[in-house]
């Protein structure tokens, strides 16, 4: 059985025994039912150091955001537009002529953080976030960058952000996985950004198709609720003769407690995934009903019940960012479409006083090139791009981190994956180099042998 | 060992694998071979056979097989055999509770461990019991047909199942088909000596809703109206079939109770009723299908 260095609490046999049975159904045994069945890796857990952010939102933007079209305001790149330039690095082009942003920024807040005019509503939330400017990886494909934001690595399978954060927290929901993903990307990588690789597959994600989408299998189509009970008993009654032939089985026992409670997730897990339980002004304030804006207000708004329902990681998605031509009208779509939505959800989080313990966080995998690919498009660029997070513990109002006058290089504030990764454990309240997993005989940890806390980010 | 520059040293590395004096290959494939055919190696982990890696429960035991086994000329059949014919892989898995108190965790094998099927046989043996496994290979692959594309283009056709058995089923990494996904099947960009076996209620979830389980149910139910006649011998046959036994008089009295609480109140001739009235013994078969017993060996 491999071994977990983390800090786990001490049950005996017995205690874990009481706890199945009053109804904390996920159980993962490593190994067959000889074995010494571990405690609950489920359970919620003792952390590091104190807590900060006790959940994560992670608002994914596929095909690469242009920063410089957003959060990262470039007056030099706007004065020098259509002067040539040598840019790039081995793996793509070498440049092109300077493309101005065709947005215009502004400041905002108390802080004056420069947004552009693409994204009003979440612009009066600048107090709130903190843009971290000085973003790099380390290759500018989508393949390759989307699966190491995702897991730290591009090469290798590797546990993602989201399977670390259940292993080394644990979740607080008893009716529902503890790692959700909404509109799961299929390419880039697939499941294996959502997937648990070497920790125990119980921390894997599960995802949710589409904005109304359903957890797999979560309806009965032939049998009333009634029949199925009745199915239900009579499974159970199996079940329960065989165990008291056994005598002690904790695999059964387990087996018992996850049918029950998959029959409960029946009728809660629709219930909970249902915006249209919510009033219609909250509805209204997400944009849902409004073309544009309602596949990601939904999104948003399924977050934010989630996160109220004790779901510790949930990724949404939304793409496609990839501008390469387009720009004009790509972004002024995507920000149309996710601005409302995003700025509602901090506002509805900050509401519930549930910010402060809430880690929101927004991003791809890259950003653009401040050249244009034609005279309406930027090309990838990794050696520069912005992400933000607010909430959670992390300052607002706050930007950390530049790139240089024309927005290609991270010069300052420089915010590598591995860093990003060990901030987001640290505001979990988890130390990145203590939170490892022994496999095949070493122990392995999210940012392998790199990553720096930003401690100046941190409220 | 060494060899020359221009050479790329894999044949080394081979006659370094097999050489009498390592004592490691053979070892650690044993161990495997023990654990596929008990449930746990002789060392329960298959993959680190350093100081780190924990101790045999008897090495003595390991270290003789081994030594057989390359004997044998490397045999994995001549090692299954060995093992199959041994006493200790016969024993059953009844509960004592002397034997338990001194041996909890069964390390020392006074008896079988119960385990569950791997995710390919549980869904091989619901074809099978319902009779709908196709035992032929299937003709051509769908991954070779899908051809040279991005693999979420061709989602649909890699997806699409037949009932043949689960090793033929496309293997596409990050695209495993759920039955085999949901019942730990090895994530194929991994080394993995030994499979999670994870207990979820999105297994149950599977097991009640989805429509491959109903079909097979379906199927499984029209084979045991058409073999035997009474409702009790079709009852029979069922656990039969799922079981590999008779029902218990009260498996029986449970089973018999019901069904006839499933049709009650359909006496009409409403659609409703009759839809309930003809599945009924499908969603008692379905019920054996979930219930542990089918996929949990002793």
């Amino acid at each position: 059985m491999n071994t977990h260095t983390h800090f786990l609490p001490n049950l005996s046999r017995r205690d874990m025994l009481k706890g199945v049975s009053s109804g904390f159904g996920y159980l993962a045994l490593a190994g067959m039912c000889a074995e010494a069945a571990p405690a609950n890796p489920l359970a919620p857990k003792t952390t590091h150091f104190a807590p900060r952010a006790k959940r994560v939102i992670f608002l994914c933007m596929r095909g690469g955001p242009s920063h410089l079209d957003t959060f990262d305001y470039k007056p030099k790149l706007q004065a020098d537009a259509g002067q040539e330039i040598k840019q790039g690095n081995q793996y793509q082009g070498t440049g092109g002529k300077l493309l101005r942003s065709p947005w215009e920024f502004a400041q905002h807040g108390q802080n004056g953080l420069w947004i552009s005019e693409l994204l009003p509503n979440l612009a009066k939330h600048a107090d709130k976030l903190c843009l971290m400017n000085g973003m790099h990886t380390d290759l500018p494909s989508h393949p390759h960058s989307f699966v190491k934001m995702h897991t730290g690595n591009s090469q290798f399978v590797r546990p993602s952000l989201g399977a670390w954060t259940l292993y080394g927290l644990g979740t607080e929901s008893e009716n529902l996985p503890g790692f959700i993903v909404l509109n799961p990307s299929s390419g880039n990588g697939g499941a294996q950004n959502y997937g648990s690789a070497f920790l125990p597959a119980i921390y894997q994600a599960t995802p949710i198709s589409g904005s109304s989408g359903q957890i797999s299998n979560i309806a009965n189509r032939r049998m009333s609720r009634e029949r199925q009970r009745m199915q239900l008993d009579l499974i159970q009654g199996l079940n329960q003769g065989r165990l008291k032939q056994k005598q002690v089985d904790p695999n059964l026992e387990s087996v018992i407690d996850s049918f029950e409670l998959a029959f409960k997730m029946q009728t809660e897990v629709p219930r909970l995934m249902n915006v249209y339980k919510e009033s219609s002004s909250v509805r209204r304030a997400y944009g849902i009903g409004s073309r544009s804006t309602d596949s990601f207000g939904k999104q948003c708004l399924l977050a934010r019940r989630m996160a109220e329902a004790g779901v510790r990681f949930i990724e949404l998605n939304y793409g496609n960012w990839d501008q390469h031509r387009g720009l004009k009208a790509g972004l002024e779509r995507n920000c149309r479409a996710t601005d409302k939505p995003i700025a509602a959800l901090l506002a509805d989080l900050e509401k519930r006083d549930m910010l402060k313990d809430t880690l929101v966080m927004w991003g791809g995998e890259f950003g653009r090139t401040p050249h244009g690919e034609s005279d309406d498009g930027r090309d990838h660029n990794n050696r520069g791009y912005t992400m933000w997070m607010a909430g959670g513990g992390v300052k607002g109002g706050m930007r950390y981190g530049q790139t240089d006058e024309y927005g290609f290089a991270a010069v300052d504030g420089r915010m590598h994956i591995h860093d990003w990764h060990a901030t987001v454990l640290h505001l979990l309240s988890l130390n990145h180099k203590k939170l490892t997993f022994n496999y095949s005989g070493r122990d392995f940890r999210l940012t392998d042998v790199h990553g720096e806390v930003a401690t100046k980010i941190l409220a | 060992m060494s060899f020359s520059r221009s050479s790329s040293g894999r044949l080394q590395l081979a006659d370094w694998l097999v050489a009498p004096d390592n004592p490691l290959t053979s070892r650690v494939m044993v161990n495997r071979i023990w654990h596929h055919l008990l449930g746990q190696g002789l060392l329960k982990n298959m993959d680190n056979f350093g100081s780190t890696g924990g101790d045999p429960s008897h090495p003595e035991l390991l270290d003789h097989l081994a030594l057989r086994f390359t004997k044998n000329g490397w045999s994995v059949k001549g090692m299954v055999r060995e093992i199959v014919l041994s006493r200790t892989y016969q024993l059953a898995s009844d509960y004592d509770s002397a034997n338990y108190n001194a041996d909890p965790d069964n390390r020392y094998l006074w008896r079988r461990s119960t385990r569950r099927l791997d995710a390919e046989s549980i869904r091989d043996s619901m074809l099978s019991v319902s009779g709908l496994l196709k035992r032929e290979r299937p003709r051509g692959s769908a991954v070779s047909n899908a051809g040279d594309r991005r693999v979420s283009s061709r989602s649909q056709t890699l997806r699409a199942t037949t009932d043949h058995r689960s090793v033929f089923l496309p293997i596409v990494r990050d695209m495993i088909s759920e039955p085999l996904r949901l019942f730990d099947y090895a994530e194929p960009s991994m080394v993995t000596g030994k499979r999670d076996v994870t207990t979820v209620p999105a297994q149950a979830l599977y097991l009640m809703n989805d429509s491959f389980v109903t079909r097979v149910a379906d199927a499984m139910a029209r084979r045991v109206i058409a073999e035997q006649a009474s409702p009790d011998e079709r009852i029979k046959l069922a656990y039969q079939l799922v079981y590999a036994r008779p029902p218990k008089a009260d498996e029986l009295e449970k089973t018999q109770l019901f069904l006839n609480k499933y049709i009650a109140g359909t006496d009409d001739n409403s659609q409703r009723s009759q839809y309930y009235r003809d599945n009924a013994m499908s969603a008692f078969c379905q019920a054996l299908l979930c219930s542990a017993e089918f996929r949990y060996l002793d």
